[in-house]
């Protein structure tokens, strides 16, 4: 078969070769006329079609190199042309390669960077969390809450709460007030059972409110009127989670709830789930109307102070105008004399979160900015560490180069050049530690959403953002700050060691971490301290049931003596509360004194066989006994701070009245070691537990250890048959300790984590900043040898050198760290005491980790042939 | 065929001068100077195009497509300032040019 030329085809074939090389379309355009004309002129001269095309296409692309680097160079602007000098494809491809040559080293500079910006960004959303709590309701900057402070035994003690009457009578009679709302829980705080026919759940987060609270709180709404929310005494206001809970929809206005087995509620008003983040904390608001005071108190009662007040501020009203006014206020109101002894404080919506005062109910959310001074503090200095050892690794890749870059040089790069390639790789090192932090942090996110939402809020993408884009701006500053322009001339010629420069770098990079170091361990330790590792009880293997209302109070003993018989607990006590942190407090007068002695006291009234249950150790005297029915003295057991406070040589058997005078007579029948009913960041008050057959609202159980399962299960089917009336309720005490201590659980466990990754970044930057300079020695090392020195001598100069800037790292770091630290601790009641523990282990661990790495560094060169060192250095 | 230094030099004032003379196209100014030259001025047609295209950049020359013979073909045509740039050029070349004739006389006078 003949073959044909195509002329078409081929001009087609020769057009895409070209286009394929980046020559534009208008170009190819005019070389394919150019083409066509060439060919018409040679066909012209008898040519055939083949060998004209084939000639005329030889003359074209002869120099295409050249036509291909003029035409695809000469169009940009100039701004455009060196913007894509720098970013070229091409170049970052180069990079990435050269980086995949030194796959260990960019890959601990990559993942420390990586990880101290993910930390970082953590604790800046963790903080911005904490921060925003109660900011977002509208008048949130005129909101303040009225709270005692009352001398007893001259000391001024703080609570959370003041009595009923204050906020309506301070509304009505101070001009600066515009409005008021007052917040209770339920009865005495204990659980209520809430029904919608066969749902049926004890719930805590209720609170009885005046009417006004929305126009104080401006909830977001989905259904109803929230200024005719409260006013009818028989409406009850849910969050939508609860009305889903109880009604499966959130269109349930007009629905009624059964509330403590007898009252009814009608809905009215149904509250979105995006509400704001505040101390606040509840599913339930009842109006104030519908409240019933317990036998003892009324909403006239000045000095029932379980309520929380809040109160909303006119505009442009004067804080300190009010706060002057207080004491009268409460002088004419209260009684003559009285702020002597009670004081009112007016403390700012947007401080309750971070700074609520010990003694309090638990009214909702609570922090402390003792967690955000930690996290801060940790998390501005992994990231300033993480920096550091990025700035150090990389002078050492760079420095390890510098062979590479003098044969570039001899081969005609210029210093531009030689920048340009170490630009590239820093951008593309940024570009691989961005990506893998906005990796890590999405990664957690889909890990944990729940956690993350908690520390992110909604700023999860920013977030993601700023983890891509801030290791590429360091990376990118890194390669100026450390081969900048002018100085990759020097560089190519070798001369970077800078003697003094680099030691003074060294030193301060041990003393950074020496201080990460000393601050991290000290702060978790103290941390693990308050976070109760020794409870004064026991908390394991112990179920806490709720015995809530009247009938399943009575039949706590069938409910004891049944899971007794059956074998399936060891001990069963009861109490009148569920160690959750709650306690009232009165006032204890010793008889045979005078009257004017009180002491303020915590109250715990418990049932029996509290004490042995949760195994609380006793002191002194006895547990609590069985007295008949007609003695009617009470027994009460102390606790040793109790002890500690009256100051009784012997307090077993004393005398005294509960509740002020003609309150509960009684004897002191014991004293109990302290334990902690409640978080250690707060002091531990001095307690009086009183016993009362008849406090059976909680029961613990103490089972054997092991699988529960089925002992859960026998204690459901026990309760089943001795309740019937009433759900089983029941919860682990570790369990509902932890509620304690979520906050502290949830920071104790960042702070560990962080611990350990300053550990591992500060291990990740000794190895990097010792290479470096180990390797700059390695010319000296070598010559020293060749000097006649011995490997042995060679070797123990350089530990020599490194160890001595350790200790003066170390010795200018500690004190600040040691001085920080004591400022801290001293804002605890119960702290540990600086030992030099942390301290020397601290020093032996970086002196271990720096001989290490210099041994690694030094022995290599020392026991290499120094010829064959020398050969290799310019 | 000139050297590569003295076609580098002299492209620009060649294309300038041809353009004077009217719109030209690539294929046609190589042919034409070609020619003219008596096949002494030889370009590359690689050559050719990057030339034009630095010259359009400096605004010395402008281009459009015209299509002739059912063929497009990218026209040059010379600006006023391109005119301005030709004149000095070729005012350059003349001196240049007077000088080497003065200096082939076998007595040398500078007055």
């Amino acid at each position: 078969m003949m073959r044909t030329f195509d002329l078409e085809a081929a001009i087609g074939d020769w057009k895409s070769t070209l286009a394929s090389k980046g020559i534009d379309k208008e170009t190819l355009l005019e070389l394919e006329s150019h083409l066509r004309d060439f060919i018409a002129d040679l066909r012209g001269q008898n040519i055939s079609d083949e060998s004209a095309f084939l000639r005329a296409s030889k003359e074209l692309s002869r120099d295409l190199a050249i036509l291909q680097k003029e035409l695809v160079d000469t169009r940009p602007s100039k701004a455009l042309e060196s913007a894509t000098r720098i970013f070229h494809f091409n170049d970052l491809k180069i990079a990435l390669r050269s980086i995949m040559k030194r796959p260990v080293t960019n890959l601990f500079n990559i993942a420390g960077l990586a990880l101290g910006v993910i930390v970082f960004l953590l604790i800046m959303a963790f903080i911005s969390t904490e921060l925003s709590y109660d900011r977002e309701f509208t008048h949130a900057d005129r909101l303040y809450r009225l709270e005692f402070r009352i001398k007893n035994q001259g000391v001024v003690r703080p609570y959370s709460t003041s009595s009923p009457p204050i906020g309506p009578a301070i509304s009505a009679n101070l001009p600066e007030v515009a409005s008021y709302v007052r917040l209770r829980h339920g009865d005495q705080g204990d659980p209520q059972l809430i029904e919608n026919g066969d749902k049926r759940y004890y719930e805590n987060r209720i609170f009885y409110a005046d009417s006004t609270f929305f126009d104080l709180f401006d909830y977001p709404v989905i259904a109803g009127d929230a200024e005719q929310a409260l006013n009818d005494p028989k409406s009850i206001v849910l969050t939508q989670q609860a009305a889903l809970k109880y009604f499966g929809s959130s269109n349930v206005i007009g629905r009624t709830l059964l509330v403590d087995g007898n009252r009814e509620f009608k809905v009215s008003l149904v509250l979105s789930d995006k509400l704001p983040s505040s101390h606040l904390d509840f599913d339930f608001l009842l109006p104030m109307t519908a409240y019933q005071p317990p036998s003892f108190g009324s909403l006239e009662n000045w000095s029932w102070f379980t309520f929380y007040n809040y109160i909303l501020l006119e505009p442009n009203a004067n804080l300190d105008a009010l706060e002057t006014k207080i004491p009268q206020f409460l002088e004419t109101h209260w009684r003559e004399g009285i702020s002597e002894r009670v004081s009112l404080a007016v403390k700012p919506l947007t401080d309750i979160y971070l700074y609520s005062e010990e003694n309090a109910d638990k009214i909702g959310n609570s922090s402390s900015p003792v967690y955000i001074q930690v996290l801060s503090l940790f998390g501005s200095l992994l990231f300033v560490i993480s920096i550091l050892n990025y700035l150090a690794l990389f002078r050492t890749l760079m420095r390890s180069r510098v062979d590479e870059f003098l044969v570039r040089k001899t081969f005609g790069a210029n210093p531009q050049q030689i920048f340009k390639r170490v630009l590239n790789e820093a951008v593309m090192q940024g570009i691989l530690t961005g990506t893998l932090a906005a990796m890590g942090i999405g990664f957690l996110y889909s890990f944990n959403p729940a956690l993350l939402n908690n520390l992110l809020g909604s700023n999860g993408f920013p977030l993601l953002l700023f983890a891509f884009l801030i290791p590429v701006v360091i990376a990118t500053l890194a390669s100026f700050i450390i081969p900048t322009r002018s100085k990759s001339r020097k560089y190519a010629n070798g001369e970077l060691a800078n003697e003094f420069r680099n030691k003074m770098i060294v030193a301060g990079q041990f003393g950074f971490t020496t201080l990460l170091i000393i601050l991290s361990v000290m702060m978790t330790n103290q941390l693990h301290f308050i976070s109760g590792r020794h409870l004064g009880f026991e908390r394991e293997n112990i179920l806490v049931v709720s015995m809530l209302g009247e009938e399943a109070m009575q039949n706590f003993n069938s409910f004891k003596s049944e899971i007794i018989r059956t074998g399936n607990a060891l001990q069963v006590g009861s109490a009148r509360l569920g160690l959750e942190g709650r306690h009232g407090s009165y006032n204890l007068i010793p008889l045979g004194t005078s009257e004017e002695e009180s002491y303020r006291m915590a109250i715990y009234p418990v049932g029996n066989e509290f004490l042995e249950t949760l195994q609380i150790k006793i002191i002194s005297g006895n547990t609590f006994q069985e007295r008949p029915a007609t003695d009617t003295t009470f027994q009460y057991i102390i606790n040793q701070s109790a002890a500690k406070l009256l100051n009784w040589e012997e307090p077993v058997g004393r005398k005294v009245m509960l509740n002020g005078q003609g309150g509960m007579y009684g004897e002191i029948v014991g004293v109990v070691e302290d334990f902690n009913y409640r978080d250690l960041s707060y002091k531990l008050e001095p307690m009086v537990l009183f016993y009362r057959a008849s406090a059976t609202q909680f029961a613990y159980v103490r089972m054997p250890a092991g699988d529960h399962r089925a002992t859960i299960e026998n204690l459901s089917e026990i309760w089943n048959r001795t309740n019937p009336a009433s759900p089983f309720v029941y919860e682990y005490l570790d369990t509902r300790l932890a509620g304690n201590y979520s906050q502290h659980k949830q920071v104790l466990h960042i702070s560990d984590y962080l611990m350990y990754i300053a550990l591992a970044l500060s291990a990740i930057g000794l190895f990097g900043l010792t290479t470096h300079l180990t390797q700059l020695k390695s010319k000296e090392i070598s010559i020293r040898r060749v000097m006649g020195s011995s490997v042995f001598a060679a070797y123990k100069l350089q530990v020599k050198q490194y160890l001595l800037l350790v200790t003066a790292g170390f010795l200018v770091a500690t004190p600040l760290a040691l001085f920080f630290v004591e400022n801290w601790l001293d804002g605890f009641y119960y702290r540990i005491e600086l030992s030099a523990i942390p301290v020397l282990v601290t020093f032996t661990g970086l002196c271990f980790v720096t001989l290490l790495v210099v041994s690694y560094g030094t022995l290599t060169t020392a026991l290499k042939n120094p010829a064959t060192v020398l050969r290799n250095k310019a | 065929m000139f050297s590569k230094e003295l076609t580098a030099a002299s492209s620009k004032p060649l294309i300038l001068s041809l353009l004077a003379h009217g719109d030209n196209y690539g294929y046609n100014i190589i042919k034409q100077l070609k020619q003219l030259s008596n096949e002494k001025i030889i370009w590359s047609d690689a050559m050719l195009y990057p030339v034009l295209r630095r010259m359009e950049n400096d605004k010395l020359i402008t281009s459009y497509w015209q299509i002739e013979d059912g063929r497009k073909r990218k026209y040059y045509r010379i600006t006023p300032a391109g005119k301005k740039e030709g004149a000095r050029k070729t005012e350059e070349w003349q001196s240049t040019y007077d000088v080497l004739v003065k200096l082939r006389q076998p007595k040398l006078s500078t007055q």
